[in-house]
């Protein structure tokens, strides 16, 4: 919702660039996923593949940072959301109560397994892909498709630091070393890992375009909710400013990848320190609730969003193909023997 | 699983002592307690030189065929000598079902559901169970009552098992039909059948069926419904996780499908299962009309199921809290309507909503003459007289009977009543926190239809887990090309329905 602003910094009106760059490095890091996830035998998580290249205490550890990077990524998507609400929705609302029942619906969601899990994502998924045929349709009487042009302005470094910045906007396939030992088939799956990629990446693109069409550079580097400003414009009959109900709408895929995000991190937990996936739900829940309810300013929330998005650039373009190296290399020295 | 049966199984040690006494040991003491009854009947009838007395409850056997198919034969050889064992009136009287029997157990349970006793005075332990039992107190008229279609069949289920079984027999014409009896109830010992294909409904759902109908411990089965909650697999749910239906098309359909249904005696309605959220939009109409039409009236049904759900909802999301979304224009009108009513929002809904659900509990509860005349009393009068007391908004009395209206679209009783209920906690969830919650309400509540289960099968196959084949026929009905397969999620043991042929049509210009 937010990545026009952040993207166009460095790389202006050629940020399209970016996006299809992060696309493909994207494809690359899920072939690597997959790479890394099926070439150890029995063991294909990233908890026990952590265990067996760097040893049970060093594993544990990296265990525990991936852990607390996803509660963290929880927390800064519940953040980020509740930020919205407040700017958008309820200027003056107490957040306690709304971010209790937002943490019990989580557990319910987390409680009933990968299942529920899944499920909640699935719907997530048919809402996005059908809130953008409408969003694409009323914006076409308002778009300059001048505003595009030129078509390449910045240099190629420039476009470098935008995709990393892009990078934030992906986050989540990380999710796929804990979600591996579920799929039933793997093969097939990674066809469709990479389908939905694209997907996805077509998707940014096309928001990014309509927002480079529908703002001038100036104002879309000034504006934080580039996609609500535009939604705000819409009219329907019986309805206008309908950027009230995308918010809420907004709602189900927030609770989605929460949702994945928690259960990932109290499968970890589980497979790692054997704790009670029931327990280690209970206290991620307590925590992101009490953590949000005692940062409140814009400021801190933005630099913390910024922290989460640096540590998971570093997570994907450095700690993966780490790892991926490794288990390589492993692959080469076992064989012989 | 079965949370209900854990609490009957509890309960089942102090019932032991009412069971003994129920379940006599020797024949004297048991009709010493059946002589209580004045409907117990005994009759002695002397053929040769033999003394033949007969047991019946007189309510329970057909009196007419007990004189003329058992009495009158014997009489008219009341001289004959012949007549030296029990076993002999097998071939006296014309009946084909007599049962000879020592045992008081089986006498006990024949006896109340409608057999004669006869015995010689002579020989102890030995009984012939002649079958009488009458028909009577049922009714002989079949329509579908409350699931109603204009076009297809109106052929619906009566009180009896047998008569209903008859039904599917007359539909299912092939060997495998599978019927499976088994007793549920320790009062009523309700005769209930498993039915399913064999060769196409997965065995593994019909021994679960099974087996959950089994478990059950409970006194008197009054309708198929009650097993419907015994069986299923969360009891903490508003929604059906079984098909419940009086229609006979479409227990064939299921049934054909892969799906196993269930019928107890006494009861007009059948559950058939597993079956998924979508079972309870289809109405056997969509497949009696073409594909076009069908599958547009269906869009039409779901629609309706959804605006019925989040109408009311959010008119109190949007009039408490997002008035900004109200177009000027529709301001005006929506400003106009309200200037008189003293309430918040959340209080004049509630306030209509009540009022239409007195109306749909005394409708249902009325005759259908008074019925009528209440729905006139209710809906016009009653309506018209709260808005122009000022009491609510002329918008909203359309609103809400829009959404009264569209609930009822749902071709399954007990999925309109699931969605009755459902919307009041979103009313509730929308006029706390606007549409946020409102849709914090959809999150719950999608959720919790993604955890439930029917037999142990995803409530929402095929939307999650995604089928993508067997989409086709969920939200339109296709054309029947292409229904020729059986959904994959029923598991079924055979895939293939019918096998259509090449559809050849030149659509030409003049033939070309």
């Amino acid at each position: 919702m937010t990545y026009q602003r952040r993207v166009i910094e460095h790389a202006g009106y050629n940020a399209w660039i970016s996006v299809m760059l992060t696309g493909i490095i994207m494809h690359l890091l899920i072939w690597m996923l997959y790479k890394i996830l099926s070439s150890i035998e029995d063991s294909n998580d990233i908890v026990t593949i952590n265990h067996k290249l760097f040893g049970k205490l060093l594993g544990n550890l990296i265990n525990l940072a991936i852990v607390l990077y996803f509660v963290f990524g929880a927390f800064v998507k519940f953040k980020v959301y509740m930020e919205m609400i407040q700017v958008w929705l309820f200027p003056s609302m107490n957040f306690l109560p709304v971010s209790i029942v937002i943490a019990l619906l989580v557990y319910y969601a987390v409680s009933g397994g990968i299942r529920s899990v899944t499920g909640i994502s699935v719907w997530a998924t048919i809402i996005s892909l059908v809130s953008i045929i409408p969003q694409i349709s009323l914006t076409f009487p308002f778009l300059h498709p001048m505003n595009l042009l030129p078509l390449l302005n910045h240099s190629a470094s420039d476009i470098l630091l935008s995709s990393k910045d892009m990078a934030f906007e992906y986050l989540g396939v990380e999710t796929l070393l804990f979600l591996y030992p579920f799929v039933r088939t793997p093969e097939k799956s990674q066809k469709w890992a990479h389908f939905i990629m694209l997907l996805v990446t077509l998707l940014y693109l096309m928001i990014l375009i309509l927002a480079f069409m529908f703002f001038t550079e100036e104002q879309l580097r000034h504006t934080i909710w580039p996609t609500l400003n535009m939604i705000g414009i819409f009219e329907v009959p019986l309805l206008q400013r309908l950027e009230y109900m995308a918010i809420s709408l907004w709602f189900i895929k927030i609770i989605a990848g929460i949702s994945i995000f928690i259960w990932a991190a109290c499968r970890g937990m589980k497979v790692a320190f054997h704790l009670r996936p029931r327990l280690s739900l209970i206290v991620f829940l307590t925590a992101i609730t009490a953590l949000c309810h005692f940062i409140i300013d814009h400021r801190t929330v933005e630099r913390v969003s910024e922290i989460y998005s640096n540590i998971g650039v570093y997570f994907l373009y450095a700690y993966i193909p780490f790892v991926f190296l490794c288990v390589m290399i492993r692959k080469k020295l076992i064989k012989p023997i | 699983m079965v949370k209900n049966t854990f609490t009957y199984n509890a309960i089942r040690g102090n019932d032991m002592a009412d069971n003994q006494k129920t379940e006599p040991r020797d024949m004297t003491q048991f009709l010493k307690q059946l002589k209580q009854s004045s409907d117990f009947k005994t009759i002695q009838l002397s053929i040769g030189d033999k003394q033949l007395s007969i047991s019946y409850f007189k309510t329970l056997i057909d009196e007419k065929l007990l004189q003329s198919h058992v009495i009158l034969p014997l009489q008219e050889r009341a001289l004959d000598l012949d007549f030296r064992q029990l076993e002999d009136l097998k071939t006296w009287i014309p009946i084909e079902d007599i049962e000879m029997t020592g045992q008081v157990e089986s006498i006990q349970a024949k006896l109340l559901k409608g057999c004669a006793v006869a015995t010689l005075d002579k020989e102890f332990c030995k009984y012939a169970l002649i079958e009488l039992a009458s028909i009577e107190g049922l009714r002989k008229n079949n329509d579908t009552e409350n699931e109603f279609s204009v076009v297809g069949p109106k052929v619906g289920f009566v009180e009896s098992i047998d008569t209903n079984i008859g039904l599917l027999r007359a539909q299912i014409n092939i060997p495998t039909l599978v019927v499976k009896e088994i007793l549920v109830g320790t009062t009523s010992k309700t005769r209930v059948a498993i039915i399913y294909i064999d060769g196409v409904t997965n065995k593994r759902n019909v021994k679960t069926v099974e087996q959950r109908l089994e478990q059950i411990d409970y006194d008197v089965i009054f309708d198929t419904s009650q097993l419907d909650q015994f069986i299923s697999d969360n009891s903490l749910t508003p929604f059906p996780l079984f098909l419940s239906t009086e229609r006979r098309d479409r227990v064939v359909y299921a049934l054909i499908t892969g799906q196993v249904a269930v019928v107890s005696d006494g009861s007009p309605y059948f559950i058939t299962g597993p079956s998924t959220l979508f079972d309870f939009f289809l109405s056997p109409e969509d497949y009696y009309l073409p594909w076009i039409l069908g599958s547009f009236f269906r869009m039409i049904r779901i629609f309706g199921v959804i605006f019925s759900l989040f109408a009311t909802s959010m008119y109190i999301a949007i009039t408490t809290f997002h008035y900004e979304v109200i177009p000027r224009d529709l301001l005006e009108p929506l400003i106009f309507s309200r200037r008189n009513v003293p309430f918040p929002p959340l209080l004049e809904v509630l306030f209509l909503e009540i009022t239409i659900e007195f109306l749909r509990e005394a409708g249902a509860r009325l005759p259908t003459k008074i019925g009528q005349t209440l729905g006139i009393v209710g809906g016009i009068v009653i309506g018209q007289a709260t808005v122009l007391a000022g009491l609510t908004s002329n918008i909203l009395v359309i609103i809400v009977a829009f959404s009264a209206l569209a609930s009822f679209a749902t071709p399954i009783y007990k999925m309109s009543n699931a969605i009755r209920f459902l919307r009041f906690p979103m009313i509730f969830a929308s006029s706390i926190w606007g549409a946020l919650g409102l849709f914090i309400g959809i999150g719950f509540l999608l959720v919790h239809l993604t955890r439930l289960t029917s037999l142990g099968m995803p409530y929402l196959v095929p939307i999650h887990p995604l089928r993508v084949r067997d989409l086709k026929d969920s939200f339109i009905r296709p054309s029947y090309q292409f229904t020729n397969k059986r959904p994959s999620y029923l598991r079924p043991d055979s895939s293939v329905k019918y096998k259509p042929g090449k559809v050849k049509r030149k659509n030409d210009l003049d033939r070309e």
